[in-house]
């Protein structure tokens, strides 16, 4: 009897239990049910008010989109393209801060979403410091690692490339350029941004070699042109330089660069296969110049003493090279080089004395070359 | 039918609690659901009532209009339901044994989603913790459990929904401990971390792993930043005994409104409501909306500052006119927004490297919760949880404990256990467990004769016809009974005050005991009361029960010595 109580006992909170689990699972289907219609519902709205806020977004109107969008966000956490417009436009309506927590949060949230990384980069290098937008792009070309994804990593590097000049941290530029190289399409106007970017770098030579690729695909492009001339220029080769310089004759830079070129190598007395002579005469055109130069300077309000001791020195050249040249069998070629180097200090130290001729460019220029070969 | 055998009764013991562990799983699983219901019933009902973006008018009318009904519904169907929730569930579990009408869980779900839907500025935790409750106490009494068992799962079930409410397991069992049972160490630890355990469970398996809120890393960024902390701690205490003071003396206000108002009050705070949110909607409802972006660093001072002041005016409105819905979200609200702004100006002007805004939210929310509510430790894990970052933890951990002690010295009652005074509710001291000795019940006698407060001295000597009695009992409305002895009546009467009231010879908030204070508060407050002090019941604070007199006294130390 006793067992039988028991027995029945137990049936009993058996039977209970059993019904209590079954309600509890018909109540978690029911709470899904209506929780999953509400997301739904939710998500609709999300997308009503995305749509009101790039409306005022596009209407120049940031903070209301602001405010449209963060409901959205609100309603729809985990969406990111609202996160990234709501992001754009708080940037947009200088809450910087506030767009800078919306993209760490959808960055925490999604780790490896490109798109994400490269708008926080984009807010860093307009708002941030140079370190967070380093690490903000490189974690968007971390996340573009398939072979489709080129041309987006292609134009995440060079954005970072100009960045990177536009802060002076020419040889970081010039590694993220040297990997963008090897990645980048075959496009004309790429290699026209790739080689100035080069240049930009300090990297002439290289610079050149995009730029010429770049005009073999659209050899008409006199900026491409003006940019190939600076490279050859940078490179030191003066005849390559004239030439892409003269194939940009319309364009004011490179005909200005073009002229000091020209009179470079008209002008230089060290450069291979001149006569003596000629060499001579080349030196005596130069101090020559630097004589009128000084003149002008002396009577300048701005002279100071240097001017007239360097005035006595060109002089003292002067006198010592005609007493050389009388001499008959001596050569002048070993005054050369204290010439040319004579002329480029003068150049150097009368910069303030008004806007340097095309000539005195061109005589600083040759005394720079040599000075860079010594 | 023969007795059951000792080994089948040892049997029976085990089968209890295993059964009682398979109930807190169920209960904690059911709890959680509701709690998850609740959140979704409110979130879609604020799209019904207003829409996607209503106007000023629909601003103002829903509120009263909705208010109006539940006007209706929290006086004649469900009188049981008004308020946050938590102190009602601390009531039945230490005074009605767990007993919670399965109507209270139905009321407090629909008034609460209309209340809060409505915009009225509460929160959904307290609401839940009714729910989740009252749903437990209803599984408990279906299946007969034993009283102890019953009054032992209702907490479980207050857990599982507070749990799955906030998605903060750890905090909603600490809440529990703390505030529910007041016993840190209380046996129902394991029970209450199953339930929680559950219950999130299934909530993220329902609405996913979305955070409550978003919140960045923040750290302590030099260590004078501490000051900056405890200054946060200090004006989250003055804050909390401004809200906590505001908060109860405003429902003073409401419940000295003629009972025939009673039906209207809700409507009344409706109004006060719609005004406040057309000034600004971002007060409506629960709002965390707005403490993500506080967390966030996305407010600026001045609107930091007027949400703080605007929410603060609206919980009140809300909750001392009568409508269901809690104090919780309101408080972490208002502690975000008072952080925000203090953290806005040290960040701005501190001579020394500081956090964010943000971060000063974050240890603002938690400040002000453990000055209003007076749960410190559920206030740190909670917020720890909300972050999982140990470093903002010390910060948190300065700030709280400041808040919380500026608020006790000013306020020692909790605010929660103030809203019971006001109802005439006194539940025991945190502390239950006295010494093993007798108590006001053995040394209590009947009453004495019951006269009305305004009854004049002349006619209560005169209506006196047993000598045998020596004192009156004085019974006021809204005030706590009290006892006269017909020597101070004589000498009242001979000094030519036989006119006067008898209440008139009441001074003050008279002693008063319950039936199971211990001894020691017996004699301490019986020697304070002048040798009577009434008995009262803990459920309603005008049902006496009896006197303790020092004869009284005398006689239960004879009983336990003999």
């Amino acid at each position: 009897m006793a067992g039988a109580s028991e027995s029945t006992l137990i049936h009993r909170e058996t039977r209970a239990l059993v019904l209590l689990i079954t309600i509890a699972v018909a109540a978690f289907v029911l709470t899904r049910a209506v929780a999953h219609a509400n997301q739904e519902r939710r998500q609709r709205d999300a997308q009503a008010w995305f749509a009101r806020g790039t409306s005022a977004w596009q209407r120049g109107d940031a903070e209301l989109a602001a405010q449209q969008l963060r409901r959205a966000a609100a309603l729809e956490p985990p969406n990111l393209p609202v996160r990234l417009a709501l992001a754009a436009a708080l940037t947009s309506a200088n809450a910087v801060g506030e767009a800078r927590s919306v993209l760490l949060e959808a960055r925490a949230g999604a780790p490896e979403n490109a798109d994400v990384s490269l708008a926080l980069g984009r807010l860093e290098a307009a708002h941030g410091d140079p370190s967070a937008t380093i690490s903000a792009y490189q974690s968007a070309l971390n996340d573009l690692w398939r072979q489709s994804d080129a041309p987006a990593r292609y134009q995440i590097r060079s954005e970072l490339a100009h960045y990177l000049l536009a802060h002076a941290q020419r040889g970081r530029a010039l590694s993220v350029l040297l990997i963008l190289t090897a990645d980048m399409p075959d496009t004309a106007v790429a290699h026209a941004d790739v080689g100035r970017m080069m240049l930009a770098a300090g990297e002439p030579a290289r610079a050149l070699a995009q730029l010429q690729q770049s005009l073999a695909l659209t050899p008409s492009d006199q900026a491409v042109q003006l940019s190939a001339g600076q490279a050859a220029f940078g490179a030191g080769d003066d005849v390559e330089a004239l030439g892409h310089l003269r194939a940009a004759a319309d364009l004011g830079p490179a005909r200005d660069l073009a002229a000091v070129i020209a009179l470079a190598l008209s002008h230089d007395p060290l450069l291979p296969r001149l006569t003596a002579a000629e060499r001579e005469r080349r030196l005596r055109a130069g101090l020559q110049q630097v004589k009128d130069r000084l003149a002008g300077c002396v009577t300048s309000p701005d002279s100071t003493p240097d001017i007239a001791g360097l005035a006595l020195q060109v002089q003292t050249f002067e006198n010592s090279l005609a007493a050389r040249s009388k001499r008959r069998g001596e050569p002048v070629v070993d005054l050369i080089d204290d010439g040319v180097e004579l002329i480029a200090r003068v150049e150097n130290e009368t910069t303030g004395c008004g806007v340097a001729s095309p000539l005195d460019q061109a005589l600083s220029l040759i005394g720079r070359r040599h000075e860079a070969r010594s | 039918m023969t007795r059951p055998t000792i080994p089948s009764l040892r049997l029976l013991r085990l089968r209890e609690h295993q059964l009682f562990l398979a109930l807190t799983v169920v209960v904690g699983i059911v709890a959680g659901l509701s709690a998850v219901l609740f959140s979704v019933a409110i979130d879609w009902m604020t799209r019904v009532f207003f829409g996607l973006e209503p106007s000023n008018a629909r601003l103002f009318l829903i509120p009263v209009s909705v208010s109006l009904v539940t006007g209706f519904l929290l006086v004649k169907v469900f009188p049981d339901v008004r308020g946050s929730g938590v102190p009602q569930t601390k009531v039945a579990v230490h005074l009605h044994g767990g007993e919670i009408p399965a109507r209270v869980p139905i009321g407090k779900f629909l008034t609460g989603v209309l209340c809060i839907a409505s915009g009225h500025s509460m929160g959904r935790e307290g609401p839940s913790v009714q729910i989740g409750a009252g749903i437990a106490s209803a599984i408990g009494r279906w299946l007969r459990l034993p009283p102890d068992r019953l009054r032992d799962l209702v907490p479980v079930g207050a857990a599982g929904a507070l749990a799955a409410a906030f998605n903060t397991p750890v905090a909603a069992v600490l809440f529990t401990l703390e505030e529910i049972l007041g016993d840190l160490n209380a046996s129902l630890l394991g029970s209450t971390v199953i339930a929680s355990v559950a219950s999130v469970v299934v909530e993220r398996s329902i609405l996913g792993n979305e955070p409550l809120f978003r919140v960045p890393i923040y750290h302590l960024e030099h260590p004078a930043e501490l000051l900056a902390y405890a200054a946060l701690g200090i004006v989250g205490g003055i804050l909390s005994l401004l809200f906590s003071q505001a908060l109860l003396r405003s429902r003073a206000l409401f419940k000295r409104m003629p009972v025939s108002t009673r039906m209207l009050q809700p409507a009344m705070g409706g109004a006060l409501i719609g005004l406040l949110i057309i000034l600004s909607p971002a007060v409506m409802g629960v709002g965390y909306e707005y403490v993500d972006r506080a967390l966030n660093g996305g407010l600026v001072l001045k609107t930091l500052l007027l949400l703080c002041g605007l929410k603060m005016a609206a919980t009140i409105f809300s909750y001392a006119s009568g409508n269901a819905g809690g104090i919780f979200a309101p408080s972490l609200y208002i502690g975000a927004m008072a952080g925000g702004a203090l953290g806005t100006l040290v960040h701005r002007f501190a001579p020394f490297p500081t956090a964010e805004p943000g971060a000063y939210a974050l240890v603002g929310m938690g400040a002000l919760f453990a000055g209003i509510i007076r749960a410190p430790m559920t206030s740190v894990f909670m917020i720890f949880e909300i972050t999982q970052d140990y470093q903002i933890l010390v910060p948190l951990m300065v700030a709280n404990l400041l808040s919380f002690i500026i608020a006790r010295r000013f306020q020692p009652e909790p605010v929660y256990h103030a809203l019971l005074h006001q109802d005439g509710i006194h539940l025991p001291a945190a502390t239950v467990s006295g010494p093993e000795g007798w108590t006001a019940q053995e040394a209590m006698e009947p009453a004495p004769d019951l006269v009305p407060a305004d009854a004049s001295i002349r006619l209560v000597l005169e209506a006196s016809r047993d000598p045998r009695r020596r004192a009156v009992m004085v019974q006021r409305p809204d005030a706590l009974p009290g006892v006269v002895t017909y020597a101070r009546l004589a000498q009242a009467a001979m000094a030519g005050h036989q006119d006067d009231a008898v209440g008139s010879l009441l001074e003050g908030d008279p002693s008063h005991l319950h039936p199971d204070h211990p001894a020691d508060v017996v004699i301490e407050r019986i020697t304070s009361g002048g040798g009577w002090v009434p008995v009262v019941s803990r459920d309603d604070a005008q049902q006496i029960l009896g006197v303790v007199t020092l004869d009284g006294v005398a006689r239960a130390l004879r009983r336990r010595t003999s």
